[in-house]
Order: structure tokens, then sequence, then C-alpha cells
């Protein structure tokens, strides 16, 4: 293994990553400050040149279907690889053609797309929803009595809807939700000390 | 030196940061803490296997967090649920499309999955071209994903890192794909959306502990033993603050706002 794709190097990286930003973040030192601000901007920035990578990508892997005449998929990576070229070259050439085709074509896809969740939210929720156990009878009851507080239907129906679906999500329902994240936090916490000693390398594709 | 407002997090930090170093200095010793049983985490093989035997294909999505973020502690934590899942996956002989909504990912998961598959000796298996990226946009991601997952029809489907509301579309298409279904997420307002939808759901806390809990290293499961006295220090602190509130003195609220 050469020395540039050796463990520690990333390892090393991470490390020093997080110390810096801790101190960063905690500390008055205003040397520490800019270096840790000039590397989460150094961060994002890696993650814009990625961008050109990622684009690269899927012309290997789209031109690879088209050539090989992949069944049921190469004509898609034909319209993909058209689509991504059409819109680099309007893009630079022809600004307001490049705006049409956002505006008129990508936008109201996207919303498309965005407002299915709504479908699959209520499909979902149905089958959490029957009722097989205690468990499941309190949290049906619980999200009834929530969702009542919410729709203005439900102050009409009983008052009584506004007051307990406010202490259901206030009392148990943030309790919960601390508990969660304080155990989240310190899972966060000992994940990085794991990473920093070099014992975490699963996301490096090690033990 | 320390700015206003942040010295109790501070020391708090170090303190468990020690915590965590004295458990995992333990453990090394042979003293290893004993963990729960993680259903999520050991449902990875019975999911991988259910692939085999169906001769289907297995998915799985890191969420929309990506590495460049505040998120990136999650996605790192999904990486490494992912480097476990290739390797079953490699013994099984089972192919894993991973969905990449982020370009700076690629490299990443690349080099894991190789090290994956070339750990379990089985190099050849291992095919870059099941690694899709789709573009940066959460919609590619859900359209990406949703897509592979339909295509494909996928006999396991997991969800594991940062989600954001990708998450519902992503477990849903995998229900209909007929997917058994592993999520984990440290997300709050996306683990009731994986509770209601995937068999399996790692939460909050349980998610940092994957790592560990899939190499059973004492070190590492040294460094969860370490997470559970920060919890005591966390709980005690809470009843404390109760009872001194109740009592009519903010002593102690104020001494952790410092």
């Amino acid at each position: 293994m050469s020395a540039l794709r050796a463990r520690e190097i990333p390892i090393s990286l991470f490390a020093f990553a997080v110390i810096l930003l801790i101190l960063g973040y905690f500390t008055t030192i205003r040397p520490l400050i800019t270096a840790a601000d000039y590397l989460k901007s150094f961060g994002v920035l890696l993650a814009l040149i990625a961008v050109f990578l990622g684009v690269t990508d899927v012309l290997r892997v789209h031109l690879k279907h088209i050539a090989k005449r992949t069944p049921r998929q190469w004509y898609l990576s034909a319209w993909l690889i058209v689509s991504m070229l059409m819109m680099f070259a309007f893009g630079y050439v022809h600004k307001p053609t490049y705006d049409v085709l956002y505006a008129r074509l990508y936008i109201p896809l996207s919303i498309g797309v965005g407002a299915s969740i709504g479908y699959y939210l209520y499909s979902a929720f149905y089958r959490a929803f029957r009722i097989r156990n205690a468990e499941a009878a309190i949290l049906f009851a619980c999200a009834i009595i929530v969702v009542l507080r919410n729709a203005p239907v439900g102050e009409v129906i009983w008052t009584g809807f506004s007051v307990m679906g406010q202490w259901i999500t206030d009392v148990p329902g943030a309790g919960a939700s601390r508990a969660i994240l304080i155990g989240a936090a310190l899972g966060m916490v000992a994940l990085a000390i794991r990473a920093m000693l070099g014992k975490e390398q699963g996301y490096l594709g090690g033990e | 030196m320390i700015q206003t407002g942040r010295l109790s997090g501070f020391v708090l930090l170090i303190v468990l940061s020690v915590l965590i170093l004295l458990v995992i200095q333990r453990s090394r010793k042979g003293k290893v803490p004993e963990i729960r049983k993680l259903a999520g985490l050991d449902a990875i093989e019975e999911a991988i296997g259910r692939c085999a035997e169906m001769g289907r294909p297995a998915h799985f999505s890191t969420g929309w967090g990506g590495l460049s973020t505040e998120w990136a502690q999650q996605t790192i934590a999904g990486l490494s649920v992912l480097s476990y899942t290739y390797r079953v996956a490699a013994r099984y002989k089972v192919p894993v499309f991973y969905t990449c909504c982020w370009a700076h990912m690629l490299p990443l998961v690349y080099d894991l999955g190789r090290q994956a598959y070339l750990a379990e000796g089985r190099p050849e298996d291992f095919n870059p071209d099941n690694i899709r990226y789709v573009g940066d946009s959460q919609l590619a991601l859900m359209g990406g994903a949703m897509g592979t997952i339909a295509r494909e029809k996928v006999a396991a489907n997991f969800l594991i890192g940062a989600f954001f509301f990708e998450a519902i579309q992503l477990a849903e298409e995998g229900f209909a794909a007929g997917a058994i279904q592993v999520g984990g997420t440290a997300r709050l307002y996306q683990i009731p959306t994986l509770m209601a939808t995937c068999d399996y759901v790692l939460i909050g806390e349980e998610l940092f502990a994957a790592g560990a809990y899939v190499t059973r290293d004492p070190v590492q499961i040294g460094s969860i033993g370490g997470q559970d006295l920060g919890r005591l220090l966390a709980f005690i602190l809470t009843v404390l603050a109760v009872l001194s509130v109740s009592l009519g003195s903010r002593a102690l609220v104020d001494l952790l706002k410092i």
C-alpha cells in the first residue's frame, strides 16, 4: 500500500480537523477561530469541486450503457446525457433559454415529486396506526388528539383537544425528544473519539 | 480564553471524553462492557440472506446529509453500516445498489466498497456501476433512489444516515417493492417516519453505536460503555436541576449557562 493510501493519513486529517473545529468553536483565540472558518470554507469548496467528479461519473456510467445498448436503459442514459449537456450549454451560451427550461420544466417536475410526499405520508401512517397492540393504540390515540389540535375543526368539536394536544407535544413529546437528542449527542462524541483514535474505520472501508 | 456561554459545554465535553477514554482503557485490559442487542443491525444479515434466497439485489442510502454539513457524523455512521453491509453482501454474492447524492462522497464510497469486497476475498464481485450518482439535489436523490428500488425490485432496503423528507418516499417505495427495510437516523423529525415505514429502526445513539456493534472490537465497545457514563451524568444533572429549580434555586441552571 502506498504512503498516500495509508489509513493513517485520513485518520490524522480527521483528528486534526475535529480538534481545530472544536477549539475554534469554544475558544476566543483569534487565529484558531480564523483557521476553523477557513477549514469550513475549504470543506464547502472541496464539495463544490467534487461536482466535476460527479459529472465525470455520470458520463462514465451512462456512456457505458449506451455503448453496450443495455436493454431498457440505454435510451434513458442517452436522454440523460443530452439533457445534462443541453442545460450546461444553455447555462453558458443562452441564459434566457436556460431560465425557461429551469422555471418551466425543472421546477414543476420537482414540485410534482415533492408533492407526492403527502400521498406517501398517508399510506405510511395508515399502516403504522393499525392497532395491533397496546403501544400502537396509545400512539394512535395521541396522534388523533394532536391532529385534532392542529386542525381547525378540532377546536370546534371540543376545546379540550387543544389543551390535550398541547400537553402531549410539550410534556411527553418534548421529554422523549430531548432524551433522544442527549443520547445522540453522546453517541456523536463517542464516534468522534473512536474515529480520532483510528478505531472506527468502517467509513474508510476498514473494520 | 473560552467563549462566553460555552464554558460549561466545553467542560462537559472534556469530562465526557475522559470518561470514554477511561472505559476504553478498561476494555483494553479485558473488562469489556456488555451492550444490548440492536435488532436493526442483527437484521442486516437476515435481509441480505433474503436477497440471496430471492435472487434480488439490495439498496442502500445514507440520505441527503452528505459530509460537508452539520449532519456529517450521521453520514459517517451510515457509511460504517454500508461497509458492513458490503461485507455481508460479498459473502452472499448479493449486489448492493448505493444511491449517492453528493459527488464528494463518490471516491469514499468507491474505496469503501472495494476494501470491503477485498476483505471478504471477493474483489472481482465489486461492481462500481452499482454506486449511482444522481446529482446533489434532494429531489434527484428521491427520484434516483425510487427508480432504482422499483426497477431493480430490491429485496432489502437500507436507509441509514442523515435523512430529510426523502425518507418517506424511499421507504414507501421499498415497501411497494416488498423489501425488508432497515432504517436509522438521529434526525428527530425523520425518526417517526422511519418508525412508521421500516421493519427495524436504529434510533439516535444506536446509529452512532453501529460501527462498534458490528465489529465487536472491545475498544470500540468500550467507547459505548463510556457513553453510558455520560448518559448517567446527564441524568444526574437533569434530576439535580429539576430539584433545585423546584426548591426555588436557579444556581445549577445558571452554572450550566456559563
